[in-house]
């Protein structure tokens, strides 16, 4: 009797694993790769900021992440990839009026040559560790 | 000794029961939640639908769609006291279509008010009024609140397609969704006709669906949705030049959170104001999993996957690029 309860319990069980794995899968799009690395401007962190991963062809996928205490996180494509950082701060006194009360305004501060004109590039590879470093300068 | 004979059920046949049941309560719940989310997904599709033909009831009435948005203080569509101050400043669509959708009380009401200029200094009477068909059930922050400088106002959950791409030939740009001629159906102040659509309706996005960021703190503007107050800033309308929910980041005036984890990729946003970054758009985005809801120029909803490619998406979002378009 015993045999038989057991082996019950076992096919209840192996329906329940394979019912919570047909949930998972059927994932579609272009296959991913992890990315990560580090940000600094002249020489330091950047605290908070964007950086883009754009394809070598216009209508290549674009991706991006957060730059958080100068390191960022993300998955690519794999391929040549064009990069583009931003990161901004705050313009002391300078206020924006448009909306009837006074809002904070801000500058970029990353030279065009890392972003509207970038010449930053990335090779992503299909193994190993993609980790790709920036160190950009205000000069 | 009679004890012996007695029937009964011993623990662990019972303990044995009870776990087939527990099994068999695992595997139903899922199933509910499943049900739940499909039934939200319906309603969400159904609300794009009735939205769509709302905006096509008006073009029989004024044969033109609405503006995406209208100028505050010029213009065609901006309205004049007799004292010279104009009111009404910053409606778009979203006021125009409500006698189509039902609403034609809260229309009305905001018709007639005319004593503070700005939307987002309407009374709560007016701005906080739920439009239950302008919100999204699969979005856990729906119906929203924020997103046009104050807390109390309602935010919607879809917006009409700007394009915001300049093509050079079949090479799309990113371009400001707020200012000018965006490519789109709609614009500021624009005046299309169903005839102005070369590319034709069934291949061209009319309106779409956005995720709300959660709760609102006070002076954020131009997120999906924020109508009142937040349309100049970008909330009347969305660029299809990222995929649906893209990680590249929404740019508007200022967010309600710059990332919104439990949204799909986690909804990034930028602050174009204090960031000092030009252009504002926002991307279509949904708690749907793998894609997003548009309804295109004839008022069909389609479901798009993340994974569309992206000439074809592009393409789309504009009314007159001439890209022939293969179907999503």
């Amino acid at each position: 009797m015993q045999s038989v309860r057991r082996s019950f319990l076992a096919s209840f069980l192996s329906a329940c694993v394979l019912g919570i794995l047909a949930g998972c899968g059927s994932q579609s799009g272009p296959k991913l790769y992890p990315a990560s690395g580090t940000v600094t401007f002249d020489g330091k962190p950047i605290e908070t900021g964007r950086i883009t991963f754009k394809g070598a062809n216009a209508n290549d996928r674009t991706y991006a992440a957060d730059i958080t205490n100068g390191e960022y996180k993300l998955e690519l494509e794999a391929g040549q990839k064009i990069v583009e950082i931003t990161a901004s701060r705050l313009i002391p006194g300078k206020f924006d009026n448009s909306n009837g009360k006074p809002e904070p305004i801000g500058e970029m501060y990353i030279p065009k040559m890392y972003n509207e004109n970038s010449q930053l590039k990335a090779e992503v590879k299909d193994s190993g560790e993609n980790k790709f470093p920036f160190e950009l300068k205000a000069k | 000794m009679h004890f012996r004979h007695r029937v009964a059920f011993t623990l662990i046949e019972l303990l044995v029961v009870i776990a087939i049941i527990a099994i068999l309560i695992g595997l139903l719940l899922p199933a509910v939640q499943k049900v739940r989310e499909a039934a939200a997904r319906a309603k969400c599709t159904n609300n794009l639908k009735q939205m769509a033909l709302g905006i096509h009831n008006y073009e029989s009435s004024y044969g033109r769609l609405p503006y995406g948005h209208a100028t505050e203080d010029s213009g065609p569509f901006a309205e004049k006291l007799p004292d010279g101050n104009y009111y009404h400043r910053r409606k778009n669509w979203f006021q125009e279509i409500l006698p189509y959708i039902e609403q034609n009380a809260l229309y009305e009401r905001y018709d007639a008010y005319t004593t503070n200029y700005w939307l987002h200094y309407m009374p709560d009477s007016i701005k906080a009024v739920v439009v239950p068909s302008q919100s999204c059930p699969s979005d856990p922050s729906a119906p929203g609140f924020g997103a046009g400088g104050t807390t109390t106002a309602f935010q919607g959950s879809y917006a009409v397609c700007a394009g915001g791409i300049t093509w050079t030939g079949t090479t799309g740009v990113q371009r400001d969704i707020t200012y000018g001629d965006a490519g789109g159906i709609f614009y500021r102040d624009s005046k299309t006709k169903l005839t102005d659509i070369r590319d034709g309706t069934s291949n061209t996005i009319m309106a779409g669906e956005g995720i709300i960021r959660g709760r609102s703190t006070s002076g954020t503007w131009g997120e999906l949705g924020g109508h009142w107050g937040g349309a100049p800033h970008g909330s009347f309308g969305f660029s299809t030049f990222q995929p649906p929910n893209t990680s590249v980041a929404d740019r508007v005036y200022s967010c309600k959170a710059t990332t919104y984890p439990a949204a799909p990729n986690g909804a990034p946003c930028e602050n174009g104001n204090a960031g000092g970054l030009s252009g504002r758009w926002n991307f279509v985005r949904s708690y749907h999993s793998g894609g997003a809801n548009v309804a295109m120029g004839d008022a069909s909803v389609r479901f798009v996957r993340d994974s569309v490619d992206l000439q074809t998406w592009r393409a789309s979002g504009t009314r007159d690029e001439g890209i022939v378009t293969t179907d999503f």
